[in-house]
């Protein structure tokens, strides 16, 4: 009977627990999906969701593979693109998303565990073909990277991702290819280069 | 390298997406050298998604719509697993995938709506 009056009221303790675990906005986000790799991979997936983190539907049907909207976090805006981020349905990828004033949505996805694992970012380039100039740079960052250094054929940029890890970067039209992009920490150091394919 | 959409497998309505109604593999699924590519014949891919999906690797990848007249459209590549585009683009154009990175990775080539 004792063991009866402990066991029941832990059960009931238990149960409140995961309950109160699975309504906390944190667990909502990134449901299926671990926790700490995702926060540690887009800083924006650690704070409460807003208003203005919603995909809009109409984008959404238009994503290249079908996303938690629970999940979604908008990291940038600039110039008519808005960038978010978002977990894919099945917890599987994160993903970064672009839409463009023009209505392209570009999408790219990648395990959590590796989204921003190589450089400390995860980028997504629009342009008007092989051997051009990029029309965007859109990336996710990592709580590490302080600056994003973009390098063109005969000149670079450094842009510094937002609070949410989040770049929404639109070069010149006369920009040149772009080559290579280097995350940088707060001591300056290079975390990572990534070397843009020009095919 | 091309890979003829034609000798795709014909996709259908796929009930395990609750979206989907058209889903064509148009390269893949296989194993990607550096610089191989892809293409689905012209057509009109209204709204259609292209994506380069289930890579085996975080890699760079290629995927564009390319117009009749040679223009590329929805022209994307990204260092990722999936890389995808759509957009509300009326007129003909074919779609195309590309391995652009200097590793050999598997995955496909895939338009739906």
């Amino acid at each position: 009977m004792s063991r009866l009056l402990v066991t029941v009221p832990l059960a009931f303790l238990a149960a409140g627990a995961a309950l109160i675990a699975m309504l906390r906005p944190a667990d909502a986000a990134t449901a299926g999906a671990p926790v700490a790799a995702v926060t540690r991979a887009v800083p924006a997936f650690a704070r409460a969701r807003i208003q203005t983190d919603r995909v809009p539907r109409a984008i959404a049907r238009r994503t290249a593979t079908r996303l938690l909207l629970s999940s979604s976090r908008r990291i940038a805006s600039r110039a008519g693109r808005l960038v978010f981020v978002a977990l894919s349905a099945d917890g599987k990828l994160v993903c970064l998303v672009s839409l463009s004033p023009t209505g392209e949505v570009g999408t790219a996805c990648s395990p959590p565990a590796t989204f921003t694992d190589r450089a400390g970012f995860a980028v997504l380039v629009g342009d008007r073909g092989p051997g051009t100039g990029p029309t965007s740079v859109v990336a996710a960052a990592n709580a590490r990277v302080r600056t994003l250094v973009l390098v063109f054929e005969g000149s670079s940029r450094r842009v510094h991702p937002n609070v949410d890890g989040g770049v929404a970067y639109v070069p010149a039209a006369s920009g040149g290819r772009l080559v290579s992009i280097s995350s940088v920490d707060a001591s300056g150091q290079t975390i990572g280069t990534l070397r843009v394919p020009a095919g | 390298m091309v890979a003829a959409g034609a000798l795709a497998l014909a996709g259908a309505a796929t009930s395990a997406h609750n979206r989907a109604s058209l889903s064509i593999v148009y390269a893949g699924p296989k194993t990607w050298l550096p610089g191989w590519d892809g293409e689905l014949g012209y057509g009109t891919y209204y709204k259609i998604s292209n994506v380069f999906e289930n890579r085996s690797i975080n890699s760079w990848a290629r995927v564009a719509y390319i117009l009749e007249n040679g223009a590329w459209t929805c022209s994307y590549t990204s260092f990722s697993t999936l890389t995808g585009c759509a957009d509300s683009d009326t007129r003909r154009r074919k779609a195309y995938c590309k391995n652009n990175d200097t590793q050999t990775y598997t995955g496909q080539c895939r338009v739906y709506s």
